[in-house]
């Protein structure tokens, strides 16, 4: 018989979590109670995690291609639901979570910086910096 | 030098939407705070799980982790100060019972408050790298209460006299002890170590050192033994039931050391109780328990050994030299196989047939038995004693188990020729008068010898049977083709190969006529058949069955040897004879004839010639008639029997004579392959490789090794190299 989580978002909405789900937050984890209220975090956002939680619970093997391509689908949102996945991932303490959602954003911090550079000095050429640096090192 | 740009990307702040009020980490705190002492106040059923979570988390995220850290250090300190007072305060028994209590407190309160730490102690604590929550609780327990000034040396001292206390008799609460070494071995394998076991060991030796030195004052071998087994299990037990499991090995090495490695010498030549005593005893179950015990230590099983083979030596040494025991042969070997046996149920019942102690036997019997020059003809009498009757209605296998102890016994002699010759004559009686009892047996026996030695070795004795089956065929050839025989005396012959059986010296007897009749045309008969050979009576061996008709007309048939029928048949011609006249008809050797005389008049119950005067020697002057009043039970009277006997001084200094003269042979042979494999040798290397070719069948003399290569040298099979005098060389 496995047990039912009661998980409540800030606007009072409660989702109803299968242990096995349930087990992969350490928070939870060490609770003492079936019933945790995650602050902070809306109901919109919690679902998701409580959609990630099911899809990882169902299948173990993480390194399945599917699940792969599901959670490549999954953290493809854009930059302000993601932070606020991160901090409901963290607060819960589900590693494997708050390490996909991170790998994003550094993705997305990779993308940003030529466009980013290239935007704010128009006359930098990032090819030509990185070639002068290299025969400065000799190469 | 180039210059690394620094790029600096910057995310949009993330906004958190709690109210950074700069008095909240004082409130927070205050909450947790609280909560960590109802924990520790088991109070814990009012708090709220995720509420306390929930503002350790907003503690750490607003960076107010250190905060957070440094106040629960604090808190837990000072709770800790307290409890070690509480500690302080138990009185006796109560002082370990109230460590232990407040101990079990401790580890449950530490677990809730970690669970409700957890986010500070998987983000904040790894990233400045100081002790996670539990590590921080242990060690904080370490800390103030383990090292205590008023706890430490208090704890310490109340477990070792608990320990002590088991080891005088008494029960104590093992249970109690065993949460406490728990808890010692939680804080760390070195709080265990130096609050408990060092010391613990030191003691240990200590209290071992005092009761091995009571016991051994006052107790014998094997009690003693008894005594530290017994010590020995108890500290394994102890260690089984409270203590850390790689404790079991110091402390037995302690128990070892104190109690065996120390007394081990003394316990060993204990008098009336040590090691040679148990041997002598048989007392297995010691002697068990001694090898047990003193495997542990180093040397423990050469000190027994080498006790065990000296004694052996010696008693063997007495054994071999004790006139007494020589006077008989049989007993003499049966002596030694009875030795033999104790020993080699020793070293399997008690010393686990260990092979180093196997060797030490071994060594032992062969240096002994060597000692004695006697011993190769004692063993071949031992054999045929057995052959001719001892193993009379025994069974095969048990006929084997013989035989193989036997052959155990040859292995050791040195002088393997001196038991060939001997077993070779021996063999020879018992066949000639057919009183082998088992063929069988005599052919195991001599296949043994065959594994052991080699054909060469047993090439002649299976000459002598072959010799035996042959004479059986010519018999029936002889009787088949002289039919008119038939109502005669029946005669018997053997037909020896000279090579094969032991040399005797040829003999003078006259038969008596009929007798030399049948002979000469047995004679005729073999030489037609196997022309080129030479045929020569050995009248000293055989044997007559004889009729023979008394006074009163009680008939007897006699069974005599060649030379006894000889003096019979001189009866049937005349009533009184005397020696001189005997000797004369017969010309039987004076020797012989003195001999087969005696046996016929002077032995009761095979009386059949009475003697004038009625003396016991035979003298020149005496006169033989026959015993007309010779009663017997019998029908069948055996008289003379010629049985192997243990020889006399003299017939001993005649074989051993004939045993060098038939080495220096062996010697040469052995010499010249050595020499024609290598072309040059040196002196010393010749002697060498010489003694090791013959080492299988004796012990070659250097000194007789020496003349036989200077009669080589004579002879021109080996010559000296002209510079060098110890150089020598092979003479195709």
């Amino acid at each position: 018989m496995s047990r039912v989580f009661k998980l409540k978002s800030s606007d009072n909405e409660t989702f109803e979590v299968e242990e096995a789900a349930a087990l992969l937050s350490e928070t939870i984890k060490s609770s003492s109670s079936t019933e945790i209220t995650v602050p902070n975090v809306k109901a919109e956002i919690l679902g998701k995690v409580v959609e990630w939680c099911n899809k990882h619970a169902e299948s173990e093997d993480t390194k399945d291609q599917l699940i792969k391509e599901w959670d490549a689908e999954f953290v493809s949102v854009d930059q302000h639901v993601l932070f606020k996945l991160i901090t409901a991932a963290d607060y819960l303490q589900i590693k494997e979570l708050v390490d996909q959602l991170t790998q994003r954003v550094g993705d997305m911090i990779k993308a940003k910086t030529l466009k980013t550079v290239e935007m704010t000095y128009p006359t930098f050429n990032v090819e030509r910096e990185v070639q002068e640096e290299l025969k400065s090192l000799g190469f | 030098m180039s210059n690394q740009k620094k790029r600096n990307f910057q995310i949009e702040a993330f906004k958190h939407r709690v109210v950074v009020d700069p008095k909240y980490a004082d409130k927070t705190w205050k909450v947790l705070e609280h909560a960590i002492r109802e924990i520790y106040n088991h109070n814990a059923s009012g708090l709220s799980f995720e509420e306390l979570y929930r503002n350790a988390y907003n503690m750490v995220l607003h960076k107010y982790g250190e905060k957070l850290y440094s106040g629960l250090v604090k808190t837990m300190t000072c709770h800790l100060k307290e409890i070690s007072k509480c500690i302080e305060a138990a009185q006796g028994g109560m002082f370990l019972e109230e460590m232990n209590k407040l101990w079990t407190d401790h580890n449950k309160a530490l677990q809730m408050i970690r669970d409700i730490l957890m986010y500070m102690d998987r983000t904040y604590i790894p990233s400045t790298q100081k002790t996670p929550v539990h590590e921080l609780g242990l060690n904080l327990w370490r800390d103030n209460i383990i090292h205590s000034s008023k706890i430490q040396t208090r704890l310490l001292n109340t477990l070792l006299e608990l320990v002590l206390r088991e080891r005088t008799g008494d029960v104590i609460n093992r249970g109690l002890m065993r949460n406490i070494i728990k808890m010692l071995m939680d804080l760390g394998p070195s709080v265990y170590q130096e609050d408990f076991e060092n010391p613990f060991l030191e003691v240990s030796a200590e209290f071992y050192k005092g009761e091995s030195q009571k016991f051994i004052e006052c107790c014998d071998c094997g009690d003693y033994l008894k005594k530290a087994e017994r010590r020995l299990n108890e500290e394994l037990d102890r260690v089984t039931h409270y203590l850390d499991a790689r404790s079991e090995v110091k402390i037995t090495n302690v128990v070892e050391k104190e109690m065996i490695a120390n007394h081990m010498l003394r316990l060993v030549h204990m008098e009336n109780s040590g090691l040679v005593n148990m041997l002598l005893d048989d007392k297995y179950e010691d002697l068990g328990r001694m090898y047990n015990l003193f495997r542990r230590v180093a040397n423990g099983l050469s000190t027994i050994r080498e006790v065990m083979t000296s004694h052996i030596r010696e008693t063997g040494k007495q054994l071999v030299t004790d006139p007494e025991r020589l006077k008989d042969p049989v007993e003499f070997v049966q002596r030694l196989l009875d030795e033999k046996d104790k020993y080699d149920s020793i070293i399997k019942l008690s010393f686990n047939n260990d092979k180093t102690f196997q060797n030490g036997l071994n060594s032992s019997f062969e240096y002994f038995i060597n000692l004695n020059t006697r011993s190769p003809e004692f063993i071949s009498l031992f054999v045929d004693d057995k052959l001719r009757k001892g193993l009379k209605g025994v069974s095969e296998e048990d006929v084997e188990v013989i035989l193989d102890k036997v052959m155990m016994l040859f292995r050791y002699l040195q002088e393997k020729d001196v038991f060939e010759k001997y077993y070779k004559q021996h063999l020879a009686k018992r066949l000639l008068s057919g009183k082998t009892v088992s063929d069988d047996a005599e052919r195991s026996l001599i296949v043994k010898l065959k594994t052991e030695c080699g054909y060469q070795f047993t090439s002649k004795l299976e000459g002598m049977f072959t010799d035996m089956k042959t004479s059986q065929d010519t018999m029936q050839g002889f009787y088949a083709s002289h039919p008119e025989l038939g109502d005669g005396p029946t005669l018997t012959v053997q037909v020896l190969t000279t090579g094969s059986w032991p040399t005797q010296p040829s003999v003078t007897c006259n038969l008596p006529a009929e007798m030399s009749a049948l002979c000469e045309k047995f004679r005729s008969y073999y030489l037609g058949t196997h022309t080129g050979r030479r045929l020569s009576w050995q009248t000293n061996m055989g044997t007559a069955d004889i009729k023979a008709t008394f006074g009163k007309g009680q008939k007897h048939e006699l069974n005599v040897s060649t030379y006894q029928m000889c003096v019979l048949m001189l009866f049937n011609n005349a009533d009184r004879l005397n020696y001189k006249e005997i000797e004369q008809a017969t010309e039987i050797p004076a020797l012989d004839l003195k001999r087969c005389l005696q046996s016929m008049a002077c032995v009761k119950g095979k009386n059949v010639l009475r003697k004038e005067p009625m003396s016991k020697d035979i003298c020149e002057d005496d006169t033989f008639l026959v015993n007309e009043k010779f009663t017997s039970k019998l029908y069948k009277v055996k008289i003379g029997t010629v049985v192997a006997q243990k020889e006399s001084e003299p017939e001993k200094q005649e074989t051993r004579q004939r045993v060098e003269e038939d080495r220096k042979p062996q010697i040469e042979a052995a010499i010249v392959r050595i020499m024609k494999s290598r072309r040059t040798l040196d002196h010393n290397n010749v002697i060498s490789e010489v003694t090791k070719q013959l080492q299988s069948r004796f012990l070659a003399n250097p000194t007789e090794i020496k003349k036989r290569i200077e009669s080589l040298i004579e002879r021109e099979f080996l010559e000296r190299d002209g510079t060098d005098r110890k150089l020598y060389r092979y003479l195709a």
